[in-house]
């Protein structure tokens, strides 16, 4: 955490407008229970046109595109697209590209873009800094494959296209034209010690790098690659940035960057000073580390801010969890422990991790057999036909729950 | 028997007790929001503070708690992590419905100082399955092991095995460790008690044997059970010592004694009994000298069945050191030594009776023996595991074994043809003595790590030394009623010095691939290259003499005294190739894997000999194959199955003992000669294995079940020429036949359903083989076809800790057929019907008895053996006195009837006859602070 402390306290001072953090107390294994109602407003059911040979199962996920809804099935390493009506658009198969890819939507270029290690070889973590340090050798080019999918295509076909060294370096995209390298990991294949966690881009060009750390020992990093996550927030000129094993979460406007909020957990969950600066003598150790100490704290990863709450989910060092946090009342709440009523007749609509949010709205993708499983008729309030006949198994669609969340 | 065996089966499945029962409903909220909870634990109690039944509310706060009892007042627990429980008191309307509901505040149970987590009887946590001690209203004295019957999902088997949603317990650790050096769980759940204990939890864990396959399957896990003591009861001793004497001067003597603390265990065992009780294994003696009560081993009992009457000791510790502190099963660093002496003092009187084939005219053979031995053995071991992760492993294991025999017997054969005639007789006795010894070492190391395939490594080292010296004065006069030129008479002396040192190893290259194909994937396929290399050198001195009554001396035989060294050093590089397909998704996953392996294996054997033609230097290359294909299929939360299919070539070639046989004549039935020209035979394998299980915690009942098939096909196998010679004397020569088959089937089926606290289970086990094996008898060709069946049917019926009923069944039948004219064929038929009964009432008494009825084709009466034991515990429930009566009817008798190809043999020897036992036993049981009685804040009104 002292890691933290300095680019933390830098950056106050260069931000004097901005207040100190908000605090966000979270309990990991919050006890505190609502109701559904309390959180969600305006729900309202979108229909998945069910087709013969889709099956939508609960570890599906979904990604809003500018005219589609896209569910990825990754166990039949599929995606289908639906529009946002819900009829049925297509069904896209990258079984043939081989086990290392997984769409990644690209709202800037609106494709879908599939990277991954060319399944004619098999890549270690070595294997991946050796060819990024060396990916212009035309010779290392060979090991990653890229296609992607255009989606203002009608075709919607998979394309063939070339691997960049942004793909290697996992560029992603801010707004404004800036554009951020993710990875952080420490190698000895690395001859400069001097690295960054955040490098931000524009133009080709590297305009700041935040987060300093030892590229070729630094103890965290060793045995465990870490990425940045960058998330929109509610002012379409600013994201939200996180970092691995920092409690803050930070604001980045253009390439500027400060702290917003400060995630306050019980002393149990925090890391020790002496993991970030004492290395494990092995991967072995950082293992039994990790599984000995599974409720520490590594990074918040998703993060949504409302008026009235957040929405963000946690990685522990061998736990996940996600939670609402009331700001109003200072309180965390477990999502599993958030319970569905009358108002979305049982069906729940914030448990899982698969909430995704656009354009202020929350998207939730419910399979038919979690439908069957919490609907309960109301009196009074007829339910939509399409819920009710999956509920009576009439029909075997999937439904996107779309919603917002209360002011 | 089988139609009454299902009569109960249907009869106790009908079981429905009918009483006065009522119902109980009601919500359970938050009492600032009003929120429903879900999962808040809602549990009834009786007055006693036994549990009645517990439920968790579902999503919406509701529960339903149905057939409680309506005569007593009861009480309400409903508690929920975090929020201070609701209790009240109630009485139950019959017929009823009545409602209770609990608006829950945030805070602690300041009054008891615990939280009411403390209640939850089970309870996921991640993946585990955690089982609350503390939520179980049971007796003082209940160990783990009854605790585990109560839990839904878990059945206790009545061999002792365990079993969650159908998957079975392989691995058992207490605080993360193997606990008193074993991974057998009844040391641990019998022992244990519930008061001791902070949680058990259940949990897929890694199988670390299978570091370093390339390709992981569902079958690379095994289900682990860890117990979790209380931080006061991780420290404590426990044991059982025993003394009993009875009728005809019986006697039983036990010891079993182990402490432990957080890093430390020490176990001492030992025992003394002239019952023909088996002691002679460490282990064994801890998992049978246990504390349960409710369902004791009714097998572990002086053994009627064994030959002879045997005065057997034992004595040995095993201690345990962990050098690390940590409590997972990941890290180890032990060294767990043990050491154990045992013996054994043997009287053994027999009578066999043989039907033999030969040609047109089947032999009758009596063999009358006598036979008295003692024997002696000292083990001592060594064992050091160090592990750093599920990904790499260190073994080292030493043993010495000392072992020391005598024997003297006498043995008195009558051969006559199939009118009755005697054809010829044999009187042997033996003297002998023999001393040996055995060292080993063994080393294995093994590492993988997919992030350095490079170094992904599996060594496994082998060394073992045996030397053994004995001496044998045998006297043999055999005396022919058909030829008279054919008697012959030995006074012989066997001095025999052998030793034997074997070097073996395999080293498993996991970076094969790595190494040679870079970064290339080769589409997916796995190699993987071993070695394979043994190292045997063996010497056998042999100075045999007769005694020549002329001159009153041993004179050396120039024939059998001989010396032999014979070194066989392998080697076999073998490459591997894997491709596995996975497919999953929400409800269901499955894999296939193909596996291949070809071997080059190099052979090189030289014998040196005082005897010419066995200096003999020989050297072989063969190339052989494997294949195998795994499947596995698993319905999430419904049922699992796996299969494997795998066939295997290999060759042998004949040991230089076939070729140049040293034929020694002194046993006169049994003369074998040696055969120079024998070929190389090859074998031809396929196996089959499957097992299936279901795994629906909700089901009230759990099956499992598994086939094991084996198939064999061998070209030049190598067989007898037996011929009977018109002396009577027998002869065996070694002979190649075209080819010979052999198929075996082992299946297995176990079904228990959960009738409340109580339960019933059936298990039957059964096996079939069939072999095709062709000989020669008397000159003639002759394939005999053989068929045994094995089914064995038992079912158990638990009511509660309260009776235990058990009903067995074992059906064993042999038929051999020879396919030449004139050979006789063979049947036998056998069965066993086994009867047990264990009742634990009133309070500290057990009232226990066992009634086998035997019948077996060849003896014309049934052999009855009922068994009785009444059992007493006081002082605290540590002490116990217990009364064996064996054999009450004293009807039985050591009868034995068997068959194979070459014909039917009853055996008559003398054993244990009836005797009445008592038996003192005392158990020093302390866990920490602990005490045996239920904890008062568990008594909540």
């Amino acid at each position: 955490m002292k890691h933290c402390l300095l680019p933390f306290l830098l950056i106050c001072l260069c931000h004097p407008a901005n207040a100190q953090p908000g605090k966000i107390y979270l309990n990991p294994k919050s006890p505190a229970t609502e109701n559904q109602s309390r959180f969600v407003d305006s729900v309202r059911f979108v229909v998945l046109e069910p087709q013969e040979g889709v099956t939508i199962g609960q570890w599906d996920n979904l990604e809003i595109t500018r005219s589609y809804f896209l569910v990825n099935q990754y166990s039949n390493k599929c995606v289908f697209l639906y529009n946002k009506q819900g009829g049925f658009v297509k069904k896209i198969s990258y079984k043939k590209l081989g086990d290392d890819f997984y769409p990644g939507y690209d709202k800037k270029t609106e494709t879908l873009r599939f990277y991954g290690a060319n399944k004619n070889y098999t890549l270690t973590p070595k294997d991946e800094i050796k060819i990024e340090l060396d990916f212009n050798n035309p010779r290392n080019q060979k090991y990653y494959k890229k296609y992607t999918v255009d989606l203002t295509d009608p075709d919607l076909e998979i394309k063939k296209s070339t691997p960049t060294e942004y793909d290697v370096n996992n560029i992603i995209y801010l707004n404004n034209d800036y554009y951020y390298r993710s990875k952080a990991v420490a190698s000895k294949l690395y001859k400069d010690s001097a690295g960054y966690e955040l490098k931000i881009y524009k133009n080709n060009k590297l305009v700041k790098q935040y987060f300093p750390y030892n590229q070729i020992n630094e103890p965290k990093y060793l045995y465990d690659q870490g990425y940045i996550a960058a998330r929109a927030s509610q002012d379409p000129e600013t994201m939200f940035i996180t970092r691995p094993y920092c409690d803050t979460i930070y604001k980045i406007t253009g390439d500027s960057l400060y702290p917003a909020f400060q995630i306050v957990m019980p002393l149990e969950n925090a890391l020790p000073a002496s993991f970030f600066t004492n290395p494990f003598k092995n991967k072995a150790e950082w293992d039994n580390f990790r599984q000995n100490n599974n409720w520490m704290y590594r990074q918040v990863y998703q993060f949504e801010e409302t008026p009235a709450y957040f929405y963000f989910s946690v990685g522990f060092l061998y736990n996940y969890g996600i939670y609402i946090y009331d700001k109003k009342r200072q309180i965390a709440y477990q999502n599993s422990k958030i319970k569905a009523d009358s108002t979305t007749f049982h069906i729940n609509v914030l448990s899982g991790n698969n909430i995704v949010r656009k354009d202020g709205f929350f998207y939730r993708l419910l399979t038919p057999d979690a439908i069957r499983e919490s609907f309960k008729p109301v009196a009074g309030k007829p339910a939509p036909e399409a819920i009710e006949a999956i509920a009576n198994k009439k029909s075997n669609a999937a439904v996107i729950a779309v919603f917002t969340m209360k002011n | 028997m089988r139609s009454i065996l299902f009569a109960v089966f249907l009869l106790l499945a009908s079981t429905v007790t009918y009483g006065q029962t009522g119902k109980l409903t009601g919500l359970v909220t938050d009492s600032v929001s009003n929120t429903p909870l879900e999962s808040a634990t809602v549990t009834i109690f009786r007055k006693d503070s036994g549990m009645v039944t517990y439920k968790l509310t579902d999503k919406n706060g509701n529960y339903v708690l149905e057939n409680l009892p309506t005569a007593d007042s009861l009480l309400l627990d409903i508690s929920y992590v975090g929020y201070r429980s609701h209790r009240q008191t109630l009485r139950i309307t019959r017929s009823k419905t009545d409602t209770a509901n609990a608006a829950l505040s945030i805070g602690f149970d300041e009054k008891d100082n615990v939280t009411v987590t403390a209640v939850i009887p089970v309870k996921m946590n991640g993946d585990t399955l955690e089982i609350n001690p503390a939520a179980f209203k049971m007796k003082p004295d209940a160990v783990a092991e009854e605790l585990l019957t109560q839990v839904p999902g878990v059945v206790v088997w009545s061999d002792g095995s365990i079993t969650v949603n159908g998957r079975l317990v392989k691995n058992l650790l207490v605080d993360g460790k193997q606990f008193m050096g074993s991974s057998d769980p009844k040391i641990a759940t019998q022992n244990l008690p519930k008061t001791a204990i902070d949680k058990i939890q259940l949990y897929q864990e890694y199988d670390r044997s299978k570091i370093g396959q390339q390709q992981k399957t569902a079958q690379d896990s095994v289900l682990t059970m860890n117990i979790k003591l209380k931080e006061e009861s991780k420290k404590g001793y426990f044991g059982k010592i025993t003394a009993g004497y009875g009728t005809d001067d019986r006697y039983e003597g036990n010891l079993s004694y182990q402490i432990y603390d957080k890093k430390r265990s020490l176990g001492i065992g030992g025992g003394i009994n002239n019952i023909n009780k088996n002691i002679g294994n460490l282990q064994e003696l801890f998992q049978n000298n246990t504390y349960r009560t409710y369902n004791p081993n009714l097998d572990y009992v002086g053994q009627f069945g064994s030959n002879g009457l045997n005065r057997n000791h034992s004595i040995g510790a095993v201690y345990t050191q962990d050098f690390n502190k940590v409590s997972n099963s990941r890290q180890n660093n032990r060294i767990t030594l043990n050491y154990n002496k045992s013996g054994t003092e043997a009287f053994i009187t027999n009578l066999n009776l043989q039907n033999r084939t030969a040609l047109d005219n089947p032999q009758f053979i009596k063999d009358e023996g006598i036979q008295n031995s003692t024997g002696n053995k000292h083990v001592f071991g060594v064992d050091y595991a160090k592990t750093s992760s599920y990904n790499d492993n260190l073994q080292i294991n030493g043993n010495v074994e000392l072992n020391q025999d005598q024997r003297n017997s006498k043995q008195f054969t009558e051969v006559k043809d199939s009118l009755g005639q005697l054809q010829s007789t044999n009187d042997v006795h033996s003297v002998s003595s023999r001393r040996s010894d055995a060292e080993s070492l063994s080393f294995r190391y093994g590492k993988s790590d997919w992030q350095d395939p490079i170094r992904n490594i599996n060594i496994s080292l082998s060394g073992s030394n045996n030397s053994s010296a004995s001496e044998r004065d045998v006297t043999s006069v055999f005396h022919s009623f058909t030829e008279a030129g054919k008697d012959t008479s030995y006074n012989r002396h066997y001095k025999d010095d052998n030793s034997r040192m074997n070097i073996t190893g395999t080293i498993d290259y996991g970076g094969f691939k790595r190494l040679l194909l870079g970064r290339y994937n080769l589409f997916g396929i796995d190699l993987k290259l071993s070695q394979w290399f043994s190292y045997n050198k063996e010497t056998n001195q042999s100075h045999v003499s007769d005694f020549d009554s002329t001159i009153q001396q041993l004179v050396m035989n120039n024939r059998l005294t001989n010396s032999n060294t014979k070194e066989l050093l392998e080697y076999s590089p073998f490459l591997s190739a894997t491709k596995s397909f996975f497919k999953w998704s929400d409800q269901l996953s499955r894999s296939i894997n193909f596996h291949a392996i070809i071997f080059d294996d190099l052979k090189a054997e030289k014998n040196s000999s005082s005897i010419a033609e066995r200096n003999l230097n020989r050297s072989f290359q063969f190339l052989r194959y494997e294949g195998s294909v795994n499947y596995s299929y698993s319905k999430r939360r419904k049922y699992r199955l796996y299969t494997n299919l795998n066939y295997k070539k290999n060759f042998e070639f004949a040991s230089i003992d076939q070729l140049y046989t040293i034929t020694d004549d002194i046993n006169a039935y049994t003369i074998r000669y040696g055969n120079p020209y024998l070929k190389n035979r090859i074998n031809h394998m396929l196996s089959l294995y499957g097992n299936f299980s279901t795994e629906n915690e909700k089901s009230l009942y759990s099956v499992n079940g598994s086939l094991n098939g084996n198939y064999r096909k061998t070209l030049d196998p190598i067989t007898d020429s037996i011929i009977n010679d018109n002396s009577g004397k027998r002869f065996y020569y070694y002979t190649n036949a075209d080819k010979s088959f052999n198929t075996n089937l082992n299946y297995n089926f176990n079904i228990a359903r959960k009738l409340g606290k109580s339960n019933l289970q059936l298990m039957y086990n059964g096996s079939q083989n069939y072999s095709v094996l062709p000989n020669y008898i008397d000159g003639l060709y002759t394939n005999s076809r053989n068929n045994s069946i094995n089914n064995n049917f038992t079912l158990q019926f638990s009511l509660r800790s309260l009776l235990v009923l058990n009903m067995g069944e074992s059906f064993q039948n042999y038929r051999s057929k020879q396919t030449a004219s004139g050979l006789s064929s063979f049947k036998n038929t056998s069965t066993t019907t086994r009867l047990g009964a264990t009742l634990n009432f009133p309070a500290s008494f057990t009232f226990s008895s066992t009634f086998n009825i035997t019948n077996s084709t060849g003896v014309d009466k049934k052999m009855l053996l009922w068994n009785a034991f009444a059992t007493y515990r006081f002082m605290k429930q540590q002490a116990e006195v217990k009364l064996s009566a064996m054999d009450i009817l004293k009807q039985y008798q050591n009868i034995s009837n068997s068959a194979n190809f070459d014909g039917t043999t009853t055996r008559i020897t003398n054993g244990l006859q009836q005797y009445f036992l008592l038996t003192f036993s005392y158990y020093p049981r302390k866990f920490g602070k602990t005490t045996l009685k239920q904890k008062a804040t568990e008594r909540v009104w």
